[in-house]
């Protein structure tokens, strides 16, 4: 899938800077001068170190929150209030404890008066492998599974992009592994535009068409890398030597910034 | 079989030594009748249609009491956590009424309420607000905020997401603090009732009392006993049905 130069990027990110106002505390800037684009289909990772501002940057997209410089903009308007056409995704699993599996595939279609919900509630649970445990509950599922039924959910309700703030992050490298696996798969054939926030540099390689490193607080974007791997990522990629040299050079630069973060002169 | 036999063995040895105590003279038996001299005045006040009196009005005040105590409290529990305007209006006077043990405003109110079923339902209405409005509180500070962010960008409103993730996920404190409830409405329906009733089993006991009609009186104490604690078992039931979905 190509874009062409002249189409508008699905998410731009215009200039926005952060600042938070705990009450009797001093300011703190969570991120500045965040430009940034992303093209239709497009997959961009973000990393940097703890604490650099990356989910501001998600909830600023989503509406969650409204930034206090500069603006975002999903399809050329800006975002004002919370967006229904992004789905988010986060490091817990979101999922509701009182419904069964299939019960929280359903909800954002619930919410949205879909009338066959449970035909694409249960196809999704399929997608992600999930399909005997549809009646299951929170605490009768590990840990990937319930990410599973979050990714179900979020897929589910078939949003124009999608936000993750390390959604694998609380997983075991295998269950990781294997979800990353899966979202790629499903992301070829949604093509969703996808932003991704994670701390793993592997995995910020492994899925995107583009890196952005980010700064230690106050948050601002250091370089961005185009990720000229080809897809589908399978194992001749991965375990290239331009994939090792990317992970190398990210590696190299978030680490400078996770050293600055600490304290530590280099 | 054993496990049966350990459980209720305590409770069949504690009524003999009741009884032996009672027919020895150890005790004197009008301190302390017999327990077999007990249940012989409970079917008496039983089958003369007595005691079903009492109890209805006893059970109609609990009721009463405890549905507007559910109703206020939780909403007010929901919004304190909701509003940090309603919390700084409404704080001040929940820290006050906290400590303040709440039979000792049995007399005042009543004064104000005279000696109909208004006043021990507004003092069972009073005594359990403040577990239940903690426990509503409690319960929807306590939500996970991923839970909420995910409701909302799956497209839920404010509105959808109070009602289906706050209450929801603050369901099992709120029904803990119904409980506490349900056992103070009791404490503070017997008080109530033995000061300003003609009814209710309060007012029986302390009736039975005073005419030395000890038997009678543990009969009634024996009664709402047994009501107290088939109510707390329903609810208990209840509670584990409603919650039905978390671990064992």
């Amino acid at each position: 899938m190509s874009v062409s130069a002249s189409a508008p990027p699905k998410i731009r990110l215009n200039n926005i800077g952060i600042t938070f106002r705990p009450r009797d505390r001093e300011p703190v800037v969570a991120v500045q001068n965040i430009s940034l684009e992303v093209a239709t289909g497009a997959i961009v990772t973000v990393v940097g170190p703890s604490g650099c501002g990356k989910s501001t940057i998600l909830n600023a997209v989503s509406g969650l929150l409204t930034p206090s410089a500069g603006y975002a903009e999903v399809d050329g308007r800006r975002v004002a209030g919370i967006r229904h056409d992004v789905g988010y995704m986060f490091a817990r699993d979101g999922m509701m404890p009182w419904r069964t599996a299939l019960r929280n595939v359903e909800f954002g279609l619930e919410v949205r008066g879909v009338a066959n919900r449970r035909e694409i509630a249960r196809d999704w649970l399929r997608r992600v492998g999930l399909e005997k445990f549809e009646g299951h509950y929170r605490h009768e599922l590990s840990q990937g599974m319930r990410q599973r039924v979050a990714v179900a959910r979020t897929f589910a309700i078939d949003p124009d992009v999608l936000l993750m703030d390390e959604p694998f992050g609380a997983l075991d490298a295998q269950t990781r592994g294997i979800l990353q696996e899966e979202l790629l798969a499903i992301w070829g054939m949604t093509r969703k535009t996808v932003l991704f926030v994670t701390h793993d540099v592997h995995e910020a390689v492994l899925l995107a068409d583009r890196v952005v490193v980010m700064s230690a607080r106050p948050g601002r974007i250091k370089t961005t890398l185009n990720i000229d791997l080809p897809r589908p990522r399978v194992a001749e990629v991965t375990r290239s030597q331009r994939f090792a040299d990317h992970c190398q050079e990210i590696w190299e630069l978030v680490r400078e910034e996770a050293l600055a973060a600490s304290g530590v002169r280099t | 079989m054993t496990k049966l036999a350990l459980r209720y063995t305590p409770i069949v040895l504690l009524i003999a030594a009741w009884e032996l105590l009672s027919r020895t003279g150890v005790v004197a038996k009008d301190v302390l009748p017999a327990f077999s001299t007990v249940m012989l005045r409970l079917w008496e006040l039983c089958t003369d249609g007595q005691m079903l009196a009492h109890i209805g009005a006893s059970m109609f005040r609990i009721c009463g009491g405890l549905a507007l105590g559910i109703t206020v409290g939780s909403v007010l529990g929901f919004l304190l956590a909701a509003s940090t305007t309603a919390q700084r209006l409404v704080q001040p006077s929940l820290t006050f009424l906290y400590p303040l043990p709440k039979s000792a405003l049995i007399p005042i109110i009543i004064i104000w309420l005279g000696f109909g079923n208004s006043a021990q339902i507004a003092v069972i209405f009073l005594g359990t607000l403040l577990p239940i409005v903690l426990g509503a509180y409690n319960g929807a500070k306590g939500v996970e905020n991923t839970l909420i962010w995910s409701a909302r960008s799956l497209g839920a409103s404010v509105v959808e997401t109070e009602w289906q993730i706050t209450f929801r996920a603050a369901l099992p404190d709120l029904l803990s603090g119904i409980r506490v409830a349900l056992a103070l409405s009791f404490v503070l329906l017997i008080g109530s009732e033995m000061i300003g009733a003609q009814r209710g089993m309060g007012y029986l006991i302390a009736y039975l009392g005073d005419g030395g009609d000890y038997a009678g009186m543990f009969a009634a104490a024996f009664v709402i006993t047994a009501i107290g604690f088939a109510a707390d078992r329903g609810y208990l039931a209840l509670y584990h049905y409603l919650l039905r979905y978390r671990e064992a």
